[in-house]
């Protein structure tokens, strides 16, 4: 019996790893230059986001997202589009003192920032952008 | 069983392989340029700013797919509204339909204290160069932009310029230097390729 319960759990973990896996991560890290400056670094599988708001009342939703709300069809067909593509460097901005630079890495949209301040490095699935605005427009079927 | 072999293995049979193998080559190096492989690139060199550099590198497709979603002042649906057609006091719209309507040749030369400008329309293409001799500035800047695309823009109706169908228009086009701006401090290059990394 306890064998039996070890095996269904050991499968379900199995299977929810092999989602996470599957639907990638967000990850972000911040490194502050300053001396005792602030580290973050973040994974967040990304399965999680577009599940995680519908957990949220939709009012707070809306009012947290209104000032984005106009540019999410472009965020979410920009993201599907992108998705498509091969790799590619998108933008590159170098200026004395910081490095800006946006690519697409396989299922991934990578941001580096690096600055005499901090370093910065998000990188967060397309398909999770996409599912992302796809939620918010579904708050305000105008859009 | 024997014989199928010896035929697939027959001159004839061998040839009429490599005659199917060239026209497959053939056709798809004869397929027109298509917006879903086509990179509109940007490239700002500063050299008087400690070597600033910007590099944009933008899919055609994904622009011809997120301009329609815009919706933002004078951008709607991928069109940008010209307030009463004019931008700097020059009714664009006229412009750009007078020169449509012409043949080749040079249609205007400006030849001042502070620089020339000449606008030229030739082998399908609306050329403008403009060389600025200004407080010692030694500026260029050369524009070149393919008819169909000035086509597509004017194809929005009055006040609007329709910038998706120009896009539409360049994915068509080949390899193509679009606009060139040099001086003694900086150099900015806009072109379009199929690669998807900027040079």
């Amino acid at each position: 019996m306890l064998g039996k319960i070890m095996f269904g759990l050991l499968g379900t973990a199995a299977l929810a790893g092999t989602y996470m896996v599957h639907e990638g991560a967000v990850r972000v890290s911040v490194d502050k230059r300053e001396p005792g400056g602030r580290h973050l670094h973040l994974i967040v599988p990304a399965a999680l986001l577009p599940a995680g708001m519908y957990l949220v009342p939709d009012q707070q939703l809306r009012a947290a997202t209104a000032g984005m709300r106009p540019w999410l069809p472009a965020v979410r067909i920009a993201s599907e589009q992108l998705a498509r593509l091969p790799d590619a460097e998108l933008v590159e901005v170098r200026q004395p003192g910081q490095h800006v630079h946006i690519a697409k890495r396989g299922a991934l949209l990578v941001v580096d920032v690096e600055s005499l301040r901090e370093t910065v490095h998000i990188s967060f699935p397309l398909k999770t952008t996409s599912q992302v605005a796809r939620r918010l427009q579904e708050l305000d079927p105008e859009i | 069983m024997k014989s199928n072999n010896s035929k697939l293995g027959s001159p004839k049979c061998v040839l009429a392989l490599a005659a199917l193998a060239i026209s497959s080559v053939a056709t798809l190096v004869a397929q027109p340029a298509r917006a879903e492989d086509r990179w509109l690139h940007v490239r700002v060199d500063n050299q008087a700013a400690k070597g600033e550099m910007v590099r944009i590198n933008v899919p055609l497709e994904v622009a011809e797919k997120v301009l329609p979603t815009i919706h933002n002042e004078r951008l709607h649906n991928g069109k940008v509204t010209v307030n009463e057609g004019h931008v700097n006091g020059v009714d664009l719209r006229a412009l750009l339909e007078a020169v449509r309507g012409t043949r080749d040749g040079e249609f205007v030369t400006v030849q001042g204290n502070h620089g020339d400008i000449r606008v030229v329309k030739q082998a399908g293409y609306l050329l403008v160069h403009v060389r600025e001799n200004k407080n010692d500035s030694k500026k260029r800047v050369e524009i070149r932009l393919p008819m169909t695309v000035v086509d597509a823009l004017l194809s929005a109706g009055n006040n609007e310029l329709d910038l998706v169908a120009a896009i539409r228009a360049l994915g068509a086009q080949g390899d193509t230097e679009l606009v060139t701006v040099k001086d003694e401090k900086s150099t900015v290059r806009i072109w379009l390729d199929s690669k998807n990394a900027a040079e």
